[in-house]
């Protein structure tokens, strides 16, 4: 018995010593995640950011902007604060959009460009991309963080002007466009959530993308009318195919945000976005037949007694609300459409921006009207009737009636609608009109987000004093 | 390893070396005139007792008796009498003059408080309190037993000064967190080390992210929760870093150590059985009115699920069916949700022993049904604890506990998700019964029924019925233990343990719950493992008549793992089919770490003549989690002991007994620390899914594509270790022939370079930088007074013992990084809330106040509407206490006892948002006075002039909406103040003619209660210690939609045969 125990001490202190030999992980092995990885394809990083700024438009930026900037109304009920520009439900956009987007669309092209045999297709659709993310958000918050942000080599970037993030956009678009290139590699589908590895299609988006950033700064900055003249004729945006969007799907986990707000909080009953006076007045006197597209009558409301609300006004059950057709799982996520390429490509003629003077602008006008139409599943003859009964564009009234059309066919894009009802008229004049909703937080209409508070309290170049949500920027004149 | 700690390192064993080898060391002692001898023993069966110190009081002579009990005192020639005491733990001291003398025999009675005066310290160390230089606190069996909870930490409440044990919910088997003197660290969990026998456990709680935590988060319950009272012998708690320093990074927030029962050598077996029965009541529902019915500003409107409408008078309404019904009010519709509990615990045990060995087996099973309907709790406990001397100088133990744990019906907590029991009871219409309820709790067409028109929400039965989560866990911990004495002086002893947890967790959502029509549900399997082995050398030897050594050197190896899988499946085909097959989407996810640590640690002891003592303690770590170059750290500790009664034992004040003990303590540490796995790279995260606020997930692969995602966190180059400076000075002192006894205790740890992930500005791509930074510190008293006011001398006499306990602590964020103003521990995402910090403050609650005037103070008020303004962030207040403090009072007489304890929390705040729901939806007792009023405030024209408000709040239903919307808590923040009658029993002990009767040696029948009586607290509602972040998130004081708290009541008999 005494040896045996003996024998177990002398070779239990022996393993131990061996065990007190092993420890010091010098190679740090152990320290290896093996949940994660060191390196990641620009395709991989690519669908990571793109589904993410398509959730960030589709869930958290449209309820408190289509609010705030009255193409809903709130019925006073759970949107009334954000009716009033209360902006805490926009809490994670501001970061989510830089560390999570567009940090991931630089290092993809970082790595890319650093490759031996360079995709250049590869890079010109990050470029594009990112030109796209940092122009929305430019739209929202003015001047922000581009030539040093979401690197990770400046703590605390510089913020620059929307002017020279808008312009910085349209050259980060033309050198894209010059990378195009019909022999190297793309990100292709599935990655591509857009168009599928599609370069042509990425060529006319970027081309539509910079069109549209021009038309947004030509107000603010006349000298840009140089660079649209050109562009007429590039190929843009032209078809159905060509539209920029996100396809969400009725399959759960995969369906779009606006229909998961309505069937989480609210068991599949709509019962927060009403329809806006705003809205009403563009389609009612006309007998626009996107009326019963776009709203559905309250549950108490006789059928085809459409009743809209101003903006704070307490819901009644014979309220019309959005149609739960346009909260549906499968809707797309819409970033740039076929009716929008006409409807600004009718403006830029009808400006003079374009040759062809304004009957060339009526018939891309009443083109774009058809297709808004049309994608909304409203039948050919109603369509048809409806755009007989159209003004034909003139001299004196084509910046009210493309106004009226522009805003109307952005409706459930407020993101896109908003920087169309800010740069459809001087400040004061824009279409439709709009009245500061009562216990508003600040005294004028909302023009713009506040930036995020902890980027204030963390960051020192935050433009001080902190721009309220009243104060036009730099487009918007 | 670095040059200076190779220095220190050979220092250390260099020293004790020197010690060990000196001529001093092997010689005899001084040569004797004269040898007393004899032999020490136990009085059952004549057990010799062996390391019994034998001094000559007041000189350095003394021995200590060898395993057959016996001893050999030698002593000069002069004087020729004295006193020699004979000293053990678990014994009385025992004077004995020598009287010419020169065998003395001595019995050593076992003294019925001894357990008071041990402790079992660092590595299962046994120690004499009176030779301890830090403060510790011990509680015993039959207290943790008493009124006992299903989380065994429940039973440390108020009973030890620095420790504070916050209950999450009254979820089944839900989680308890426990701080010891504070929290020390602003990013990471300040939980203390578990350590049972000698070897750490799990004490995690898993509950998901902070997102999924408080929005639908379930109460999962934390490990420690698996130790099973009836096989505790001892809970002992090491407070300070260096009680603590010999186990490492971990125990720098303390160490909970657990000693579990065994049985004796010698002793015939003995077999313990314990029944404990027992009912669950909520603890506090809610105080609400019953005048109004749902609607809006007084107009009757069904599709609301408030109370806004009109007064109830019997008038003739639709209801939810579309029946016309006259208009009542159902007084007790919410508590009617709720159903009494019960909890029956059986427990069985068997000990005993031969000469050479000694086991204990045992078995215990809890069967719980909950408060809340459908959840239940099965658990079964398996223990065994045996040791065996296969030689005189070789031992042997092996103790190992098997614990399974099933529960199911676990509720969701927090927001943003339509299953949440607690949301809907809190806006839930005065004039639906309970009967109506439960009678539509299905549609005709078989979905959820709703509480309101709209059918928004879900009716609670049907969340009860069919939601919530189950889980099982299979808990397996125990260790070996090996002893060896080479010689005398030196033992050698390995201790290898292991721990494995293995929990699999299923949470449904029922196909036809609104909000998730389809069903979904969420399968987990999560696994955890330790391992920790001890080589420890120990050498122990009187080296002079007045100088003891105890030195230890040690070696130490920690490895832990923990493993993920989930999936998570949407879309259900067939209705309560929970199989992934079944579903049209799944998720799976897993992940996978591992961490491992080795250490090498000296304890050096040294004991003067029995009333000094003095520790110095090092060890050195070497950790996987740090960069290569920098994962070494050392870090020391010195503590003392200084028996004043005894060094000074002829001074008048304790010869005459007014004071018969006062022992002074002091200490110093310093502790590192390690890091989490995986932090040192720069790394890109597959995705599963991207999700934004409102939890609405999108899936990867989507549409075919899968993604990756760079880390937000930049990494940390030149990471060093955290570390923890801690001082602690204290007094313990006895009066009054032991009827009143004082130990105070001053102590002071900072927390510096502690590592952090600093938030940068997100424009840079990243949300923050991890880093060494900051420092976090606590300051703090305690104090632990007893008395025994009275005490009849008679055999069961009355006997009155008085217990009260205060700690009050300081916790203060020093600093954070150069240039960062605020640190945001914890955000309730979801909220519109969270835990901030900011230098020269400690955890704070954050969010958006009302605008006040600055000169009056008064809050700003809109002149059109009369209710306030918004205003800016701000912070609401300290969310610790100013101080916590216990009182116990037992009264014995005969075979009857009496005990009570108060629990009492004085400071900090409390955020309710249950309150704020109640309030804002107009259920709230405070909501029922509809008359409208002028609030206290002032109006501030455009010029800046202010006057009184004079304007009439537009309506009640506003003011209170105003006030209680979710943006603005300040209406919501309360003193978190509270005393509970934490525990109250009443025990018998049952006469031996009557349990003679079935066989039995002795019976204890008792009648206990647990969370009797809110004494006192300023939240209205609910349980002013609710916490919905619970074990996992840092921080506390925040209570959304918690299941309540319980109050328990039952009896509890403990036979012995």
């Amino acid at each position: 018995m005494r040896s045996i125990s003996h024998n177990i001490v002398r070779r239990t202190i022996a393993a131990a010593m061996v065990l007190s030999l092993a420890g010091c992980f010098r190679d740090g092995s152990l320290n290896v995640d093996p949940n994660r990885s060191t390196s990641a394809d620009a395709a991989q990083l690519f669908s990571g950011s793109a589904l993410k700024f398509s959730l960030l438009r589709a869930g958290e930026l449209t309820w408190p902007i289509a609010l705030s900037t009255q193409m809903w109304s709130s019925g006073a009920r759970w949107g009334l604060a954000q009716a009033q520009y209360d902006q805490t439900r926009i809490r994670s956009a501001w970061g989510a959009i830089y560390t999570d987007v567009l940090k991931n669309l630089l290092i993809a092209t970082r790595e890319s460009e650093a490759a031996t045999v360079r995709p250049n297709n590869t890079i010109a659709q990050l470029k594009i991309y990112t030109a796209f993310v940092y122009s929305q958000t430019t739209y929202l918050w003015g001047d922000i963080p581009f030539t040093e942000a979401a690197t990770g080599d400046v703590d605390s970037p510089r913020f620059d002007s929307q002017q020279a993030v808008l312009n910085g956009s349209i050259a980060l678009l033309d050198s894209a466009i010059a990378l195009i290139d019909q022999n190297s590699r793309s990100i292709g589908a599935p990655n591509d959530l857009y168009y599928a590895g599609d370069m042509a299609k990425w060529r006319r988006f970027a081309n539509s993308l910079k069109f549209r950033i021009l038309m947004t700064m030509v107000d603010a900055d006349p000298s840009r009318s140089a660079l649209l003249g050109p562009m007429q004729g590039l190929p843009m945006i032209a078809a159905r195919g060509d539209e920029m969007k996100v396809q969400y799907s009725a399959q759960a986990g995969r369906q779009n945000p606006r229909f998961s707000f309505t069937q989480i909080f609210r068991g599949g009953v709509q019962q927060d976005w009403y329809a806006s006076n705003v809205v009403f007045a563009q389609l009612v006197p006309f007998n626009d037949p996107r009326l019963s597209a776009f709203f559905q009558t309250g549950p108490a409301a006789a059928p085809g007694n459409f009743i809209a609300l101003n903006s704070v006004e307490s819901f009644t059950p014979a309220s019309s609300l959005v149609s739960l057709n346009l909260l549906r799982p499968d809707l797309p996520e819409m970033s740039f459409s076929w009716s929008e390429q006409q409807l600004l490509e009718a403006e830029a003629i009808a400006r003079g921006f374009w040759t062809g003077g304004v009957s060339a602008a009526d018939a891309r006008y009443r083109s774009g009207v058809r297709e808004s139409m049309s994608a909304l599943g409203i039948s050919s003859s109603q369509v048809d009737a409806f755009v007989a009964t159209l003004p034909t564009l003139t001299t004196g009234n084509f910046r009210l009636e493309l106004n009226r059309q522009q805003y109307v066919d952005l409706f459930m894009r407020p993101i896109e609608a908003w920087v169309q009802w800010r740069r459809s008229g001087t400040i004061g004049n824009e279409f439709p009109a709009l009245t500061v909703p009562q216990g508003a937080l600040v005294g004028g209409l909302v023009r713009r987000l506040l930036y995020r508070s902890e980027e204030i309290a963390a960051n020192p170049n935050t433009p001080r004093p902190v721009p309220l949500q009243d104060v036009p920027l730099w487009f918007d004149k | 390893m670095t040059t200076p700690l190779f220095v220190r390192l050979t220092t250390c064993v260099a020293l004790m070396c020197c010690i060990l080898t000196s001529p001093r060391f092997l010689s005899a002692q001084a040569t004797p005139a004269r040898v007393i001898s004899g032999r020490v023993t136990a009085p059952e069966g004549n057990r010799p007792l062996q390391g019994v110190t034998v001094l000559l009081r007041g000189t350095r002579f003394g021995t200590r008796t060898a395993a057959d009990g016996s001893y050999r005192l030698q002593l000069p020639a002069t004087p020729t009498d004295g006193v020699i005491t004979f000293r053990q733990i678990g014994f009385k001291p025992s004077d004995q003059p020598i009287n010419g003398r020169t065998t003395i025999n001595v019995v050593l009675e076992a003294s019925p408080t001894a357990l008071t005066d041990v402790v079992v310290t660092a590595n299962a160390i046994v120690r004499n309190t009176r030779e301890l230089g830090y403060s510790t606190a011990t509680v015993q069996a039959e207290e943790l037993s008493v009124a006992r909870s299903t989380n065994v930490l429940n039973a440390l409440a108020g009973k030890v000064a620095g420790v504070r044990i916050t209950q999450q919910s009254g979820t089944i088997g839900g989680s308890s967190k426990i701080v010891i003197r504070g929290v020390n660290s602003i990013a990471s969990s300040s939980e203390p080390l578990f350590v049972v026998d000698g070897v750490p456990i799990s004490n995690s709680s898993f509950a998901g992210t902070e997102t999924e935590i408080v929005t639908g988060g379930v109460d999962v319950g934390n490990r420690a929760q698996d130790l099973n009272p009836d096989d505790i012998e001892s809970m002992s708690i090491l407070k300070g870093a260096a009680a603590s320093a010999l186990y490492g990074s971990r125990a720098r927030n303390g160490v909970v150590i657990v000693t579990t029962k065994r049985g004796r050598a010698g002793r015939k077996p003995t077999i313990t059985y314990n029944a404990a029965l027992r009912s669950d009541q909520v603890f506090r529902t809610f105080d609400l009115q019953n005048e109004y019915a749902q609607g809006n500003l007084g107009v009757y409107n069904r599709d609301l699920a408030n109370g806004w409408g009109p007064r109830i008078t019997g008038q003739s309404v639709p209801n939810l069916l579309n029946e016309t019904v006259s208009l009542q009010a159902y007084p007790d519709n919410v508590s009617d949700f709720f159903r009494t509990g019960a909890t029956n615990v059986q427990s069985l045990a068997v000990a005993g022993g031969t000469e050479q060995s000694d086991y204990r087996l045992s078995g215990t099973w809890l069967g719980q049904t909950g408060i809340v309907p459908n959840s239940e709790l099965g658990r079964y406990t398996f223990a065994v604890n045996a040791g065996q001397r296969f030689t005189p100088k070789f031992n042997t133990r092996v103790a190992a506990n098997y614990i399974r744990t099933t529960s199911s019906g676990r509720s969701q907590q927090g927001q943003n998700t339509a299953s949440i029991p607690m949301q809907l009871l809190s806006s839930l219409p005065r004039t639906l019964s309970s009967d109506f309820l439960r009678a539509n709790s299905v549609t005709a067409s078989g979905i959820a029924g709703s509480i309101d028109g709209t059918g928004t929400s879900n009716n609670p039965y049907w969340v009860t019925d069919n939601n919530g989560l189950d889980n099982a866990t299979d808990r397996l911990f125990g260790n070996v233990n090996l002893s060896y004495d080479a010689v005398p002086w030196f033992n050698v002893s390995f201790r290898a343990g292991t721990d494995l947890a293995n929990e699999n967790r299923r949470f449904v959502t029922r196909k036809g719950t609104r909000g998730r029509l389809d069903g979904e549900f969420d399968i987990q399997g999560l696994t955890e493992r330790e391992v920790n082995t001890d080589l420890i050398g120990t050498v122990q030897r009187q080296l002079t008549g007045s100088l003891g050594l105890k030195a230890i050197v040690g070696h130490n190896f920690n490895k832990r793992t923990f493993q993920r899988q989930r999936v998570f499946s949407q879309g259900l085909n067939i209705d309560q089919l929970y199989t992934q097959a079944n579903a049209l989407v799944n998720a799976a996810t897993n992940f996978r770490s591992e961490r491992q640590l080795y250490g090498v640690y000296s304890d050096i002891g040294l004991a003067w003549r029995d009333y000094l003592f003095v520790n110095v303690t090092g060890r050195n770590d070497w950790s996987s989690t740090l960069p290569t170059n920098n994962n070494s750290y050392f870090y020391p500790s010195v503590s003392s002991g200084l028996v004043v009664s005894d060094a000074l034992r002829d001074k008048a004040i304790f010869r005459s007994g007014k004071m018969s003990f006062l022992k002074l303590r002091a200490n110093w540490a310093n502790v590192g620390s390690d890091e989490d796995p995986y932090q040192l790279a720069f790394t890109y995260t597959p995705l599963t899914q991207q999700t934004d606020i409102y939890t609405f997930n999108q899936l990867f692969p989507f549409n075919g594509a899968s993604a990756f995602a760079a880390t937000n966190v930049i990494p940390p180059t030149n990471l060093r270790p955290q570390r923890q400076n801690s001082v602690e000075f204290g007094a313990e002192t006895r009066f009054l022939r032991d009827r009143l006894g004082i130990d105070a205790t001053f102590y002071r740890s900072r927390n510096y370079d502690q590592i952090v992930s600093i938030a940068v500005p997100q424009s840079s791509g990243f949300s923050a930088r991890r880093l060494n930074v900051g420092q976090i510190s606590n300051t703090g008293v305690e104090l632990q007074v007893t008395g025994v006011p009275i005490a009849s001398a008679a055999p069961g006499g009355l006997r009155w013992d008085v217990g009260f306990n205060f700690n009050s602590n300081r916790n203060v964020v020093d600093r954070l990084a150069p240039g960062l103003s605020e640190f945001v521990v914890t955000s309730g995402d979801g909220f519109g809330i969270f835990i901030a910090a900011r230098p020269g403050t400690t955890f704070n609650i954050q969010g958006v106040g009302f605008a006040r005037d600055s000169a009056t103070g008064k809050y700003l008020i809109n002149p059109a509407n009369g209710l306030r303004i918004q205003g800016q962030r701000q912070l609401f207040g300290n969310i610790f206490p100013d101080w916590t403090g216990g009182v116990t009072n037992t009264v014995s007489w005969k075979r009857l006892a009496l005990s009570a304890l108060v629990d009492i929390r004085q400071g900090g705040v409390f955020l309710s948002q249950t309150t704020s729901q109640l309030r804002s939806s107009g259920l709230a007792a405070e909501t029922a006075n509809r008359d409208r009023f002028i609030q206290d405030g002032v109006i501030r024209d455009a010029s800046g002039v202010t006057r009184p408000n004079d304007v009439q709040v537009a309506s009640v239903q506003q003011y209170w909406g105003n006030l209680d919307n979710s943006i603005s808590p300040e209406n919501n923040i309360f003193d978190a103040s509270f005393a509970k009658l934490r525990e109250a029993s009443l025990s018998f002990q049952l006469p031996e003619r009557w349990v003679g009767k079935i066989g039995a040696a002795s019976g204890v029948w008792s009648l206990e209660g647990r969370n009797l009586w809110l004494i006192s607290s300023k939240v209205p509602h609910v349980d002013p210690e609710a916490n919905v972040l619970g074990t996992g998130l840092i921080g506390e004081g925040i209570e959304r939609n918690v299941l309540p708290s319980t109050r328990t009541f039952g009896f509890n008999l403990r036979l012995v045969f």
